[in-house]
This record gives structure tokens, sequence and C-alpha cells, in this order.
């Protein structure tokens, strides 16, 4: 950190990070449960091949029979399309092009009421074996009691 | 090819007999074969055959033998008869179906045709019946997509039986009963994880944390709920009672986590809070058009009194003011409008 101070020709005394804060004496704000709790995950994956996602889906609902994990519900979504036209023909003809198109299609499946521990070995397990070619977003909805700084009546 | 054929005719001569003789055992030769001349001349030597024809099959005989068809073809092997004994057969072909799949393919793999026992097929044809597609062996479009054979069934179960024992069961009392989860934990936190392939493995949106409460856990007096409302302003939705706090402000989803818990107990402490120049508040100040000091209510409770035989009761009047305060508060509706009327002449007993 640049400090003013050790240029020498400015000798004011410029604050320049905040005073460092011990965390074991600051006020605990967060309740501490021995567990994470999630209502839901939603995983949601993308890929260029539907067939690709179905089969994953297979595997997932596969995965959640053999660990006892309740299923929620799973949606195919439409696919979204984007589209890139090349020119046909070397010089001039605007009007005639080449259609081409890019599809991604979406699959998003739900897992109901996990234990943080079951959620971390789920996932892991889930997203060790993804093919190649599927990005995913795993959506956590935790569940929380109210904070220590929060009386309640 | 000429040096075979000469070494072929060579083991024919005598030479090459009498090596064979000499390597295997001089028994045979010093027996007299049947039906030779074994004459000896006058000095007692044996007879030394004369060289006149060669003991092989002349160029003559082996055309006329050809050309007839009576010729022994003799099985020549090719020069890289070693190298085509050294190739095997595919692996699949010597795989035992009951074998272990999960053995075989342990983990992700491209596709090798010589491994996978499966009579697989790939291709496009503009007439699949007339000309089936590619085989798997040396097809590309097969190594080019992903495949699930490291995830059978089989393995899978496998895979699964090894990590359960890290799983834990979800409280069976949360379960149970629904109203438990909204009185010890009314928080809710939503946040993302992004698994995408490139080179950078962080995604800025996983920051975001949208923490929603309900505000009826909060257990707020009547004057400390309506500050909340006013501070929170779009963040709190009416109708589902929750309010919502997203933030992102922060580099890490911890830090806006601990930014959304510092909202959220800054509001609470702040509606509680009690200002000197709150009592000076006035009915137009109020969000809600209140009905307990609206002249309305003061003109009914009037009429209880002047008018002795009507049949208003403090009761009727309380009746009438909640679905007032709902007219009053909410979009006007023909049917909203209809109660109304209604209410009101059943109140006054004028009969429609």
């Amino acid at each position: 950190m640049l400090k003013l101070s050790n240029l020498g020709t400015i000798t004011r005394g410029v604050r320049t990070l905040a005073p460092t804060v011990n965390p074991a004496q600051q006020q605990q704000v967060q309740a501490v449960l021995p567990d994470k709790l999630f209502s839901n995950i939603e995983l949601e994956y993308r890929a260029h091949d539907k067939e690709l996602l179905k089969s994953y889906t297979t595997f997932l609902q596969s995965v959640c029979k053999h660990l006892d994990i309740t299923q929620g519900k799973i949606e195919v979504l439409p696919y979204i399309r984007w589209v890139q036209p090349a020119l046909r023909s070397k010089f001039v003809h605007k009007k005639y092009k080449l259609h081409y198109e890019t599809r991604t299609h979406i699959t998003k499946f739900e897992v109901k009421n996990m234990t943080g521990s079951t959620a971390s070995t789920f996932l892991e397990y889930i997203e060790r074996n993804i093919p190649e070619g599927v990005g995913m977003r795993v959506g956590f909805t935790e569940l929380q009691p109210l904070p220590l700084t929060i009386s309640k009546k | 090819m000429h040096r075979i054929s000469s070494i072929s005719l060579r083991q024919k001569s005598t030479l090459a007999d009498k090596l064979r003789a000499a390597v295997t055992g001089s028994d045979k030769s010093k027996q007299a074969v049947l039906g030779s001349l074994t004459v000896k001349d006058d000095g007692g030597e044996d007879f030394r055959e004369l060289y006149t024809m060669p003991k092989r099959k002349l160029r003559g005989q082996l055309q006329l033998e050809q050309a007839t068809g009576r010729a022994e073809v003799k099985q020549r092997s090719r020069m890289d008869i070693n190298d085509r004994l050294a190739v095997r057969q595919p692996r699949s072909e010597e795989m035992n179906p009951d074998q272990e799949w999960s053995n075989v393919w342990p983990a992700a793999r491209s596709f090798a045709s010589s491994v996978v026992p499966l009579p697989v097929r790939m291709g496009t044809r503009p007439n699949v019946d007339k000309r089936a597609p590619f085989k798997k062996e040396g097809n590309l479009e097969l190594v080019k997509i992903p495949n699930f054979l490291h995830l059978t069934p089989a393995a899978i179960e496998k895979h699964c039986n090894a990590i359960k024992k890290f799983c834990t069961p979800f409280p069976p009392e949360l379960l149970a009963d629904s109203s438990l989860q909204q009185s010890e934990l009314p928080i809710t936190v939503q946040y993302n994880t992004y698994i995408h392939q490139g080179t950078n493995i962080r995604d800025i949106r996983s920051r975001v944390i949208t923490m929603t409460i309900d505000v009826n856990s909060l257990k707020l007096s009547e004057s400390s709920y309506n500050k909340l409302v006013r501070l929170a302003k779009d963040r709190y939705d009416e109708k589902s009672g929750l309010l919502t706090i997203i933030t992102d402000r922060c580099h890490t989803r911890k830090q806006n986590l601990e930014y959304a818990y510092y909202l959220l107990t800054v509001l609470f402490h702040e509606s509680n809070k009690l200002e000197s120049w709150e009592n000076l508040e006035e009915r137009a100040d109020n969000l809600k058009v209140n009905f307990e000091t609206s002249q309305v209510r003061q003109k009914l409770v009037d009429l209880i009194e002047t008018s002795p035989n009507s049949q208003i009761t403090q009761e009727k009047i309380d009746e009438f003011g909640k679905m007032w305060k709902t007219y009053r508060n909410s979009e006007e509706t023909v049917e909203s409008t209809r109660e109304y009327s209604r209410q009101i002449k059943s109140l006054l007993g004028i009969r429609a």
C-alpha cells in the first residue's frame, strides 16, 4: 500500500486501511446451526445437444433414487436460438444468405429438502460427472433462522 | 522370390541330404537302401553315382503339371507373416458377458471401438433401409460425441453406495410440520453457483444474494410495521408479506450475505425506534386510509344516537368498516362498488 508518509514530501497522516477487526471480538450475527438446510436446490443445465441433456437427466434421476433424495419437478424449456447468417456469394447479392444458427437447449431439475452434507455429496458427484459441453447453474435456497441481532419478542 | 525358389530346390540336393544325415545320425546313410546299387568295383570302393540329371522336377515338367492342373501348390508365407500373426482380435471379442463393466470403463473416456462389445453404428445415410450407417470401427463420429459408458446403472449404484455414508437425513420434524419452518427458519437465502468450461473458473453472478423474510415472523407492532413498510419501499411485497433484500455490491458471496443481514438488522431496529416527531402524524400521513378516524364512521355513530329505532349497531358498523377499508385501499372494481352499495343499504335499512 502506498503510504504518503513514506515519500517524505507530504507529512500528512493518511489512513489508507480500515483498522483491523478481531473476528472473535465481533458481535455474532448469524445463528450457528449444526448443518445447512436447503428447502430447494435447482439445477439448470444447458447444452447444444438435447439428447445429451436427456441422458444426463436420467442419470440425475437414478442418483436421486439411490441417495434417497426427494425429486422436484423436471422442466424442459424451449431452446434459445442464436442466428448468425453468412453471405452466400463471394461478392454482392446481399439478399441471398446461408442461415446458420446455434441452439442452446435448457433443462431444469429440482431437488427438495436436503441438508448441507447431503447437498455437498450429491453435487460433488453430479458435477464431477457432467459430460463435455454442458454448463450448469445450481440455485440454492437455504433456510436460516433470524439473526442474533434481532431478538424475537 | 528367386532366392526362395533356389532354397527350396537345394533342399532336394544330395549334399543337403548328406548334411541332414550328418545332423540326425549317420545310421540311415550307412544302411543300404533297398534296391540301390551297392556294387563295389575292383578297387573295393563304393559306387559313385554319376550326375546326369538333377534330382528335381525340370522346368518343362513343372509347366506341364501347371497346365494340366496337377501342380502341387506350395503355400508360401508373406514377408510380413510375423507382423500379421502379432495382431490380435479386438478386445471386445474376448470379453465375458458376465464381466464387471465398471472395471473395463471406470472413468469418462472417448469411445474406443475395440473395447466396446456393442454392435453400434453411426452415420447419416440418404436411405437407411438400403445402406446401414457406418460401423463402429474407425468411426470418428462416435468418438466425437460424449458417451455415458462410465455411468451404467450398475456403476451409478456402486458409486452411490460408496458415497451414501456422507449423506445426512433432513430433519423429519420440519417435513412433518410446515408451520415449524415458518416459525424457526423464517429467512430464505438464495444464491447460485455456476459450472462451465472456460479459461476462468469464476462467475461474477455467484456473489449475488437474495434474502427473503416473512415480515410476520418479526412480530412488529402496528407503528413499527408501517415504518418498516415505508423504509423498505419496493422491497416489501404486501400481498405475500415478504421482504426481499438483494445484494451484490460486495465482492464475495459471504460479504454480500453479511451485508444483507446488516440491512435487515438496521431495518428492524430503525422501525422499532420511536422518534419524537412521529407523534405529529396526521390522518393524511397514513399509508392506508383509516376507518376508525374517518368521517363516515363518525356519521354512522351519530346516526345511532339521532335515530334510535334504526337497526345500526356497533358490530354492524365494524363489519361495514372492514369492507370500507378494503374498498378505499384497493383498486375500485364493479364488484367492490356493488358490495359497498349492498352493505350500506343493509346497514341503513334501505330496501334495494
